[in-house]
């Protein structure tokens, strides 16, 4: 070989040098425990036993038949429901709000609502479980100053699933209002200043230019916050429970999924079933973004 | 220089040279520690006493090391068992009751050498060992022992006019007095008469007590208390809120309503008095055994404990010299005076020493009382028992529907095993 041929040869071994480590901690950390995974959904396996069973779809099964899924699969269906649209909303509003020129301070303001998206969910949680407290949380104290009745938030099966999406949709909503901002500063100016010529009034303005140029933003904030909310676990797990019980009470009333799973695998050590909820999980969450980009996804081009 | 006697020279030098490394090697090999590694969930006072306990072995033990891990609750178990699925885990480590079976069968943990079931009978209370024994081995010795006991407000029963020497001693007298102690301002409580958490370890004392004999075959694969008695304490323990009104499922939630003198008696593991102490230490309360269903019945609880238990890949000899070391009097005698934990070895019961304190007295006696918690699980059994409390207590079933539910539920854990 001359050493011309050897200095190409080299130089294309490279790049794969370099990304070689990337490309093994990839495989190592997340492809291969996906695929193991993948693989323990065909079996029965309790994490104590030494051995394991092939049951083929016998775990996608028990799913089926599982009451305890299902009323896990609806409680994240509603958490989602509950979460998303307030989340959109709220946060559109706010980035509106502070991209608009009327707004000083917009730094200070970026910064406030961002703060909960940056703070420790695990605080965040342990710190509204007191706000919650019935005897003496804030929001009991605040809501009997002006004449309402408090609330057991936490204790009662239909008030604490809606008591985790409240706390959700105020630590999430400053991450997606960042994003609607910068989808904001990336509509052309002459846009508005040619609406303003032609005599567009402001909501004319929002619903012709503003929302369509949007919709890019508006399709990743829907699939990243439906992805995690149906991902939702730290919440439950710290505001829900007790010194005497499992976490997902109050009649397994928030309940969600990914800790329906964790209680099956690492509480019940039925690693096969745990796994089989996890590919049922990754199965829904596929197809509900495609039908997310099928439904929102538009060309708008001006 | 000869070229036989370069070689000599060669092979003298290299004896020595080897000689010095083997005595060396030896010197190392001597002095090296066997190390036991030790996790147990974290606990402030309990970590305390092990760490002592850890030195005073040590001291007397200086080929061994013990290395203790205290891992939060929270994450105990996950890490427990991830790790002992992989063989990488602890040398000794804390179990509960209920996984004693799993474990034994699991072929991850391994007997004690040199010890009979029956010197182990002799030794300790038997409910506090009947679940290690099996195969005519005995797995694992016992620790953290707790029964459920009444806790009542001496100041709330003298301000409702009760007797505060006289804790109620029968269901009737229990809802009797609750009823007093229960008070009610614009139609919210501002005060209940008792508190039992919804706990399923409760629910089960409330069982043995009304009579319910054995809870699951032998083969642990089918739950028996599909019975009269069993639902009479579930009917019970539900009536306390939906029909009585001395407790409330959002009264008493959240917040410890005993410590903060909000509810007069409680239902709850004697190591509570080490939480009053630290949340209320002027809290006036006393201890008594819980009552039975009619006055003069012979008392009965529900015992639960932990267990050390050693695993396959950890070193033997030194491992169950801790563990025996761990369960020994003198280590006994030190959790119950760090820790507050309660005794399981006969000969510690009327030792002054542990009763110094009248409640810690009447801890001890309940303990003779105790029939061990019955489950073969852990998790799934807490969240089912508790379920079928809140099913009632929400309005979802009867008692006679949340029982059957439980039954139902519990035969399809077991099935799946």
């Amino acid at each position: 070989m001359t050493a011309s041929k050897r200095s190409i040869n080299q130089k294309k071994l490279a790049p794969y040098i370099f990304i070689a480590p990337a490309v093994i901690f990839f495989c190592l950390l997340l492809v291969y425990p996906i695929l193991f995974g993948f693989l323990l959904s065909f079996q029965d396996w309790n994490l104590l036993a030494r051995e394991a069973s092939f049951v083929g779809l016998g775990n996608y099964a028990k799913a089926l038949r599982d009451p305890l899924f299902r009323k896990s699969l609806w409680n994240t269906v509603y958490y989602t429901l509950m979460t998303i649209p307030p989340t959109v909303i709220l946060s559109l509003i706010l980035a509106l709000m502070i991209n608009s020129r009327l707004i000083r301070y917009k730094s200070l303001f970026r910064v406030l609502y961002f703060v909960p998206v940056v703070t420790s969910m695990v605080a965040i949680s342990f710190v509204w479980k007191w706000m919650y407290n019935p005897r003496y949380g804030l929001i009991n104290l605040a809501l009997e100053a002006v004449g309402f009745t408090g609330q057991s938030w936490l204790s009662s099966p239909t008030l604490a699933l809606p008591s985790v999406a409240i706390m959700m949709i105020w630590q999430s909503v400053g991450f997606y209002m960042v994003l609607f901002i910068a989808g904001l500063q990336g509509i052309p100016e002459t846009l508005y200043e040619a609406a303003t010529i032609d005599g567009a009034n402001r909501w004319q303005t929002f619903s012709y230019i503003t929302l369509p140029l949007l919709n890019p933003t508006i399709v990743f904030i829907l699939i990243t916050s439906v992805i995690n909310s149906f991902q939702v676990f730290v919440p439950v797990f710290v505001m829900t429970s007790s010194t005497t019980g499992e976490p997902g009470g109050p009649l397994n009333s928030t309940r969600v999924l990914v800790y329906h799973l964790y209680s099956i695998a690492f509480r019940n050590l039925d690693m096969g079933y745990g796994s089989a909820i996890a590919f049922i999980l990754f199965a829904i969450l596929l197809i509900v973004t495609v039908l997310q980009f099928k439904v929102v996804q538009q060309k708008v081009e001006y | 220089m000869s070229k036989k006697c370069r070689t000599r020279m060669v092979q003298i030098r290299l004896a020595l040279f080897l000689t010095i490394v083997l005595v060396l090697s030896i010197g190392v090999v001597t002095n090296a520690k066997t190390t036991v590694v030790y996790w147990q969930h974290f606990a402030d006072a309990r970590i305390e006493a092990v760490q002592q306990l850890a030195a005073e072995f040590m001291k007397e033990n200086p080929d061994i090391e013990i290395q203790i891990e205290g891992i939060p609750w929270a994450a105990y178990f996950d890490k427990l068992f991830t790790s002992i699925a992989a063989g990488s885990g602890p040398d000794v480590f804390q179990a509960p009751t209920g996984l004693a079976e799993q474990f034994i069968r699991s072929g991850n943990i391994v007997p004690l050498r040199g010890i009979s079931p029956s010197q182990v009978e002799e030794e300790f209370l038997p409910w506090t060992v009947e679940r290690l024994i099996s195969e005519g081995k005995i797995w694992g010795l016992p620790t953290d022992i707790q029964s459920i006991v009444l806790f009542y407000n001496t100041r709330l029963f003298k301000e409702a006019g009760l007797d505060p020497d006289r804790p109620p001693a029968s269901w009737e007298e229990l809802v009797h007095y609750g009823q007093k102690l229960t008070k009610q301002e614009g139609g919210r409580f501002s005060q209940t008469g008792l508190d039992t958490d919804y706990y399923s370890i409760v629910l089960e004392t409330f069982m043995f007590q009304a009579g319910v004999g054995k809870m699951y075959d032998d083969d642990l694969t089918q739950a028996l208390f599909n019975t009269p008695e069993a639902l009479r304490a579930l009917t019970f323990m539900t009536d306390l809120t939906t029909r009585y009104g001395i407790e409330d499922a959002e009264f008493n939630s959240q917040d410890n309503t005993f410590a903060l003198e909000l509810t007069a008696m409680s239902l709850a593991h004697p190591v509570s008095m080490g939480t009053l102490r630290l949340f209320n230490p002027a809290l006036e309360y006393k201890v008594a055994l819980a009552p039975p269903v009619n006055a003069g019945d012979t008392p009965v609880t529900t015992g639960t404990h932990w267990q050390y238990f050693i695993t396959k890949k950890a070193p033997q000899l030194e491992a169950q010299k801790w563990v025996e070391y761990l369960a020994s009097e003198h280590a006994q005698l030190t959790f119950c005076q760090v820790a507050g934990d309660l005794v399981s070895r006969k000969a510690l019961l009327t030792n002054p020493k542990v009763r110094t304190n009248p409640n810690q007295a009447v801890a001890l006696d309940s303990l003779e009382y105790a029939r061990p918690i019955s489950w073969p699980g852990w998790a799934e059994f807490v969240r089912l028992y508790t379920e079928a409390i809140e099913r009632v207590v929400f309005g979802q079933n009867t008692p006679e529907e949340s029982l059957d539910i439980l039954i139902r539920e519990i035969n399809g854990v077991l099935a799946n095993r």
